[in-house]
């Protein structure tokens, strides 16, 4: 009986022992991610956190063609990581994260301010902030093209559909693809289409006013059909290549510094990629607006990927810890100079930002009334259906679908999205 | 012996509580539910009768498409790993030198992840950098090279493959362990009454085999029409929508939050799996209740 005592008080001691252990240093943080969103920067700052407080961030790197159906399911299912990733927009915020229900409300933390003022709408609902955005605010998803190319060709950058036919025949017939396209992540083949939401809104005024109305479809502007046809003949004239449906984000760099292409659709930080990853590479790179619908409007665009906090997760205070980690100035500066891909951070703290002379000279030539709103942050139950939007422009690209039938689908998924929120102009 | 009392109903009462809590109370929720506008943006469940099947079924319906995509996996992805698992298992059975070595091989890819495999195959069936056209242009067969993933023509071919790949030793194991309850006493006598090998495949192998060829059929059956792990992780429904099945279906709908849609989607599934495994279970045992 003596003996059995004994073990009974070892054992409860260790495990209080193991549990007190347990709780102090294995406090694991879980983060959910898509995989274009995150750099080595996000990794190296997390373990830095982790060595100063002791929590652990568990981050979980989901493939992009996955990761906004899964985010969803998760959500839907009540398991959702402590933190997790999404692409923001104030129109959608409620479909998409429905952040009353489950996100933390981050309205007072001090960090709240180091966001651009302009940014937080796309994080905040009814009035109150649930996200934390740390995005760059640089000409975003502009033609990058190798400007020494262009120059050997006898090329300057197009502004009309027809110019960006004729430089694309002239590239094809060197014996390059003119154009780096992915469609295998599921969203890439959207941006031509949606970026140049400006110029829909530009030939028909009030346009984005009328899709939130539910005044006018999708199907009925001939401009979105017209793009959408152009799309289908700059793959059709072999402009991507001939294998561009297994083209994957990570091999553009390689893609343009060994001139197997001469152009993508990217953000400008791509040229400090290039330098890092190919120093002998001696090409100069420049950015041109999307030519499609002959368009000259910059694209516009406040929102872009953020963090968000699980409402019902159990580590709420060490997601703060890890939030006010991050927006200190010296760990926003780490991020920037260790992400070559971007050029700025869109912050109020005073950190030293790194604008590349292509960034400023593009602006600098664009007038003031031509900066628009970019489709995905102008219009209603849209954004929501990016990923089926890139499954139904890649069915186009192979035949299964035709433009008409793309305009169609956009409609009937805003009509069911719309009436199963109520939404009075779908009644 | 009185079987009765040796096993009295009472103790299948607590299995039987939780089966009914855990398996067919869900599932009878579920099919209310697809009778419901039950959606992720509002906290009302309306009624709304047959308006999900309504959409289902509707004329310009893609869920034909994807039907019929499930029902062709279905056929093909059986066919293609019972038959060759079938002859494999004749093979491991015959005194072969190292055939639990074999047979271990065969079975591994069945332990893999989909995740893995997804990864791994992804890299290997890509067109121009993969290394199954890297290899065959090497030998001159580049005309063979295709892209095997991204070309409608192809991605149902891969998917064959590697599904089949991954399953074929999982269901020649259930084949091993039938072809060893034969006994080899049949196979003696068939054999000095000098029956040759189709002759005692189709005389003494597959009758004896039946209840092994049934459990197969079944588990590949249900496998089949509930598919979405391989087809997730290879093509993700694309090229386009080609290779969508109901489950991927059920999965983007869930996705948009239309639950309503999703769960009479899983309805209708469930419906047909049910009817196709009643029926391969009576035509499978229909010689032996005659006999």
């Amino acid at each position: 009986m003596k003996r059995l005592s004994v073990i009974l008080v070892v054992c409860a001691v260790f495990v209080l022992t193991a549990s007190v252990v347990v709780g102090a240093k294995d406090m694991v943080i879980t983060e959910m991610i898509s995989q274009g969103w995150t750099t080595q920067a996000d990794e190296d700052l997390a373990r830095v956190f982790t060595e100063e407080t002791g929590i652990k961030v568990d981050r979980q790197i989901v493939p992009a063609a996955q990761y906004h159906d899964l985010l969803k399911a998760k959500l839907n299912a009540g398991e959702a990581p402590d933190i997790f990733w999404s692409q923001t927009n104030p129109f959608a915020i409620k479909t998409e994260l429905d952040p009353e229900k489950n996100c933390v409300d981050f309205t007072d933390e001090p960090w709240v301010g180091v966001m651009n003022p302009q940014r937080l709408p796309a994080v905040s609902y009814n009035g109150r902030v649930y996200g934390l955005m740390l995005w760059i605010n640089s000409p975003e998803f502009t033609f990058f093209y190798n400007k020494t190319l262009f120059n050997e060709l006898g090329l300057t950058p197009p502004t009309t559909y027809e110019e960006f036919k004729k430089v694309c025949t002239v590239i094809l017939n060197a014996g390059i693809i003119p154009i780096f396209e992915f469609t295998s992540q599921g969203w890439h083949q959207v941006l031509p289409f949606a970026q140049i939401g400006g110029r829909y809104e530009e030939l028909h005024p009030g346009l984005y006013e009328q899709l939130n109305n539910n005044q006018i479809k999708f199907a009925e502007i001939p401009t979105m059909l017209l793009v959408l046809q152009q799309l289908k003949e700059t793959a059709d004239l072999g402009f991507y290549g001939p294998n561009f449906l297994a083209n994957d984000r990570p091999q553009t760099v390689e893609a343009l510094a060994t001139r197997k292409v001469a152009m993508t659709l990217e953000n400008p930080g791509l040229e400090k990629q290039i330098r890092q990853a190919y120093p002998d590479c001696k090409d100069e790179f420049g950015i041109f607006l999307i030519p499609y619908a002959d368009n000259q409007t910059y694209p516009f665009n406040p929102n872009g990927p953020a963090r968000f906090a699980y409402k019902m997760g159990k580590n709420i205070d060490a997601v703060k810890k890890y939030f006010e980690f991050l927006t200190r100035k010296e760990n926003l500066q780490y991020k920037l100079d260790h992400t070559p891909e971007w050029t700025n951070i869109d912050v109020t703290v005073d950190i030293k930002q790194g604008w590349l002379p292509m960034e400023e000279e593009l602006i600098s030539k664009i007038p003031p009334e031509k900066f628009k709103l970019v489709l995905q942050s102008g219009v209603k139950y849209f954004n929501e259906q990016w990923m089926e939007v890139g499954k139904d422009i890649e069915a186009m690209y192979i035949g299964a679908l035709t433009p008409e039938q793309i305009l169609q689908n956009i409609d009937e998924r805003r009509e069911k999205m719309a009436k199963a929120q109520g939404d009075p102009a779908w009644r | 012996m009185n079987y009765r009392h040796a096993y009295p109903y009472h103790f299948i009462v607590g299995a039987l509580f939780l089966y009914l809590l855990f398996f067919i109370v869900p599932s009878l929720m579920g099919i209310y539910y697809s009778f419901t506008d039950w959606n992720r943006y509002s906290d009302q469940v309306r009624f709304v009768g047959l308006e999900n099947y309504r959409a289902i079924f509707a004329a310009k319906s893609v869920y034909y498409q994807y039907i019929g995509n499930t029902l062709k996996f279905t056929l093909i992805s059986n066919l293609v790993k019972i038959i060759p698992a079938l002859f494999l298992a004749l093979l491991f059975t015959d005194n072969l030198r190292g055939e639990h070595v074999h047979r271990t091989i065969l079975f591994f890819p069945a332990t893999l992840s989909f995740i893995v495999i997804g990864l791994v195959f992804r890299s290997i069936l890509h067109p121009e950098m993969g290394f199954l056209n890297q290899t065959l242009r090497n030998l001159g067969l580049g005309f063979a090279a295709k892209g095997w993933l991204i070309h409608p023509r192809w991605a149902w071919f891969s998917i064959y493959a590697v599904d089949a790949w991954r399953g074929l030793g999982y269901v020649m194991t259930i084949f091993i362990a039938g072809l060893q309850s034969i006994p080899r006493t049949y196979y003696e006598a068939a054999s000095i009454d000098g029956a040759g090998f189709f002759h005692k495949l189709f005389s003494i192998t597959i009758p004896m085999l039946k209840p092994a060829i049934t459990v197969n059929l079944v588990f590949g059956i249900t496998y089949s029409l509930r598919v979405f792990d391989i087809i997730f992780v290879l093509t993700n429904g694309g090229p386009g929508r080609v290779t969508e099945v109901m489950n991927t279906a059920v999965f983007r709908e869930f996705a948009l939050g239309t639950y309503g849609v999703g769960v009479a989607l899983s309805t209708v599934l469930f419906v047909v799996m049910g009817v196709v495994s009643v029926l391969v279970i009576r035509l499978m045992n229909r010689g032996e209740v005659e006999q």
